[in-house]
C-alpha cells in the first residue's frame, strides 16, 4: 500500500510540478468543474431540480469520459516514453505501479465530480432564490448515491479500461480517441432515451453494486494486461 | 596480522554471477551460454556491437528478463525469485533514464529515496551532498525536461548512488552524449569508482571508457562471450606501442633493456614495443629508433584493446 501511495503521489506531482503544467492543468480542472457545476446545472435547472434523466446522463458522462481518457494519458504516455522499464528494475512491484498510477487518475477525477456536485448544490440554491421559490434545494438521498457512489464505480470501471484500451493503442492520441468514442457509445442509449434512470434506491444500489463488481474484474484484467505489457516493453 | 590482509581474488565476494546463461526474446536468443563473474569492488566491462546481448545481460541481472536456461545470481540471489530483494540493493542508470522529465531534480531524487526506503531523515542531507557532488545543486529546482542530455546523465548516475547501492550498473551511460559531456560522465563515473567501493557493471561500446574504468573487461559478440581480459592484460594493452619492422630477438630485447619497455611482441611482420601509457609518444618512439629499431608508427592509448576486440569478434568496429 505505502508503494501504491507513492507512485500515486509521484503521478500527481508530475501533474502540478511544473508552473506552465500546474496553471494548464488547474485551468482545465477548473473548466471541467465550472462547466458541470454551474453552466449546465443553472441553465438546465428545472431539470436538476426535479432529478430528470438529464441529471443522470451528465453525471454518467463526466466519470466515463474524464476516467478513460486520463488513464490513457497516463498509461499510454508511460510506453509512448519508455520510461516503463526503468520503474520496473526498481523495487517496486507492477501492481504497485498499475494500482498507483489508476489511483491517481481516480483522484483526479473523483475531486472533479465532488467538486461539481458541491457547486451544482450551490449554484441551484441561488437559481431557486433568484426566482422567487423559496426553500433549499438538496439532492434526493438516491441522487446523492448516485452522484458519489455509482460515479465512483463508473470512474473506477472506466479508469481500468482505459487502461486497456492504452496498453493496446499506438499512442496516447490514439488511446484517447478511441476512449472518447467509447464514452459516446456508451452513453448512446441515454442520449438517444432508449434508457431512461431514475434515481430510486432500487435502481441506484443495485447499479452501483454491478458496476463496482464489474470494475473488479475490469481492474483484475486490465492488470493482467498492464503485467504483460510492462514485460514486453522490457523484451523491446 | 591474518585479519587485516587484503582478500585475495579467490576469497571475494562474487556479486554477479552468471554460468552458461541463456535468455531468449521469444525465437531469438540473445544470450547463448555467457559465463561472467564481478567480484565485489570490481568494475566489470561489457564490450560488444549493437545486438550483443550487454543490455539484455543487465535486464538479466535486475531479474526483468528470465533465464531460458543456465544461472545467474546477484548478490548471493536469484534475480527472478528475489527481485525486489535483489533490486533494492542495486543502482542503475539503463539506456532510457526513466527520470520524471515533469519533476525538478529534488523531487527525482526524493521519489527515488522513498522508493528504496532512505530512512527520511538522512535523505535529504544525501540528495544535498549528491546534488553537490555532480555540480547539479544550482539546477536543483529546474525540470529535468530544461536539463541538457549531459546533466540528465549526471541525475542519473546521483540517482542511481542515492541508495547507497552494493552494485551499479551502468547501460551505455555515455552514449549519445558529446564528447565534452561524455568526458565529464566518464570522470564522475570514475569518482564513483574510486570513492564509493561499489561494484559496477558498465557496458559500451566505447573502448577508451572500458579501458580508463574497468578492472575486467567482456567481450560479447552475438550472444557469446569472444574475450575476457583482466587488469593485467587491460593495463598492457593500454599502453604507447611503437612497431618496427621485423629484427632478431637479441635484438628485440636489447632494445628492451635500453628502452625499459613493459613488453615485447614479435611476428613476422612487425615488431612492436608497449611502453607505459604515461610515456609521451615521441619519447617512446626515439628510444627505441636509438636502439636501433626501424620504426614504422607509433600508437597509443585504446589501440591494443581495439586489436583484441577486433580480434575477437571478426569486426571492423563496434
Amino acid at each position: 500500500m505505502r508503494d501504491v501511495l507513492l507512485v500515486c503521489r509521484k503521478e500527481l506531482a508530475e501533474l502540478f510540478s511544473s508552473h506552465a503544467g500546474r496553471r494548464a492543468h488547474l485551468l482545465t480542472m477548473a473548466g471541467q468543474v465550472g462547466v458541470f457545476g454551474a453552466l449546465i446545472p443553472y441553465f438546465m435547472a428545472p431539470s436538476w431540480l426535479n432529478e430528470t434523466p438529464v441529471l443522470s446522463f451528465i453525471f454518467l458522462l463526466l466519470p466515463l469520459a474524464l476516467s478513460s481518457s486520463q488513464s490513457a494519458m497516463v498509461f499510454a504516455g508511460e510506453r509512448e516514453r519508455g520510461t516503463l522499464e526503468a520503474l520496473l528494475a526498481t523495487p517496486l512491484s507492477v501492481p504497485a505501479l498499475f494500482f498507483g498510477k489508476g489511483l491517481a487518475v481516480l483522484i483526479q477525477v473523483y475531486g472533479i465530480i465532488v467538486s461539481s456536485t458541491a457547486l451544482s448544490v450551490v449554484v441551484l440554491n441561488l437559481w431557486v432564490r433568484a426566482h422567487g421559490l423559496g426553500g433549499t434545494f438538496m439532492y434526493s438521498g438516491p441522487a446523492l448515491f448516485a452522484l458519489l457512489g455509482l460515479s465512483l464505480a463508473l470512474a473506477a470501471l472506466a479508469t481500468s479500461t482505459g487502461v486497456i484500451i492504452s496498453l493496446r493503442a499506438s499512442s496516447v492520441r490514439t488511446a484517447q480517441m478511441t476512449t472518447t468514442l467509447l464514452s459516446v457509445l456508451c452513453l448512446l442509449p441515454l442520449m438517444t432515451g432508449w434508457v431512461t434512470i431514475r434515481f430510486a434506491w432500487n435502481v441506484v444500489l443495485p447499479a452501483t453494486f454491478a458496476l463496482f463488481a464489474a470494475a473488479v474484474v475490469v481492474t483484475g484484467f486490465a492488470l493482467v494486461r498492464f503485467a504483460r505489457a510492462a514485460s514486453i516493453s522490457v523484451q523491446r | 596480522m591474518d585479519l587485516m590482509r587484503e582478500k585475495t581474488e579467490a576469497e571475494k565476494v562474487k556479486v554477479i554471477e552468471a554460468k552458461d546463461l541463456v535468455v531468449s526474446y521469444g525465437n531469438r536468443t540473445a544470450l547463448q551460454g555467457v559465463s561472467v563473474s564481478a567480484v565485489e569492488g570490481a568494475v566489470l566491462g561489457l564490450l560488444g556491437p549493437n545486438g550483443a546481448g550487454k543490455s539484455t545481460f543487465v535486464r538479466a541481472c535486475l531479474g526483468l528478463l528470465c533465464p531460458a536456461a543456465g544461472t545467474i545470481r546477484v548478490l548471493g540471489l536469484d534475480p527472478v525469485a528475489h527481485g525486489e530483494r535483489v533490486r533494492r540493493q542495486i543502482g542503475f542508470v539503463l539506456e532510457k533514464t526513466g527520470l520524471s522529465e515533469a519533476l525538478d531534480c529534488r523531487a527525482n531524487l526524493r521519489f527515488q529515496g522513498e522508493v528504496y526506503r532512505v530512512e527520511p531523515g538522512r535523505l535529504r542531507a544525501r540528495i544535498d551532498e549528491l546534488l553537490e557532488r555532480f555540480g547539479l545543486a544550482d539546477r536543483a529546482r529546474d525540470p529535468v525536461a530544461s536539463l541538457s542530455k549531459g546533466l540528465k546523465q549526471r541525475l542519473a548516475l546521483a540517482r542511481a548512488l542515492l541508495h547507497r547501492p552494493k552494485l551499479i550498473l551502468l547501460d551505455e551511460p555515455t552514449s549519445g552524449l558529446d564528447p565534452a559531456a561524455a568526458r565529464e560522465v566518464r570522470g564522475l563515473i570514475a569518482s564513483v569508482v574510486r570513492d564509493d567501493a561499489t561494484t559496477v557493471l558498465l557496458t559500451t561500446h566505447n573502448m577508451v571508457e572500458a579501458e580508463r574504468l574497468c578492472d575486467t573487461v567482456v567481450i560479447l559478440c552475438q550472444g557469446r562471450v569472444v574475450r575476457q581480459l583482466d587488469a593485467r592484460e587491460l593495463t598492457g594493452v593500454a599502453g604507447v606501442r611503437v612497431r618496427c619492422r621485423p629484427m632478431s630477438p637479441a635484438r628485440a630485447e636489447a632494445i628492451v633493456q635500453l628502452t625499459g619497455a613493459a613488453e615485447l611482441h614479435q611476428t613476422e611482420k612487425v615488431t612492436e614495443f608497449v611502453f607505459d601509457p604515461a610515456t609521451e609518444p615521441e619519447e617512446a618512439r626515439r628510444a627505441v629508433a636509438d636502439g636501433g629499431g626501424d620504426v614504422l608508427e607509433v600508437v597509443r592509448g585504446a589501440g591494443g584493446l581495439e586489436e583484441a576486440y577486433l580480434s575477437a569478434t571478426g569486426r571492423s568496429g563496434p
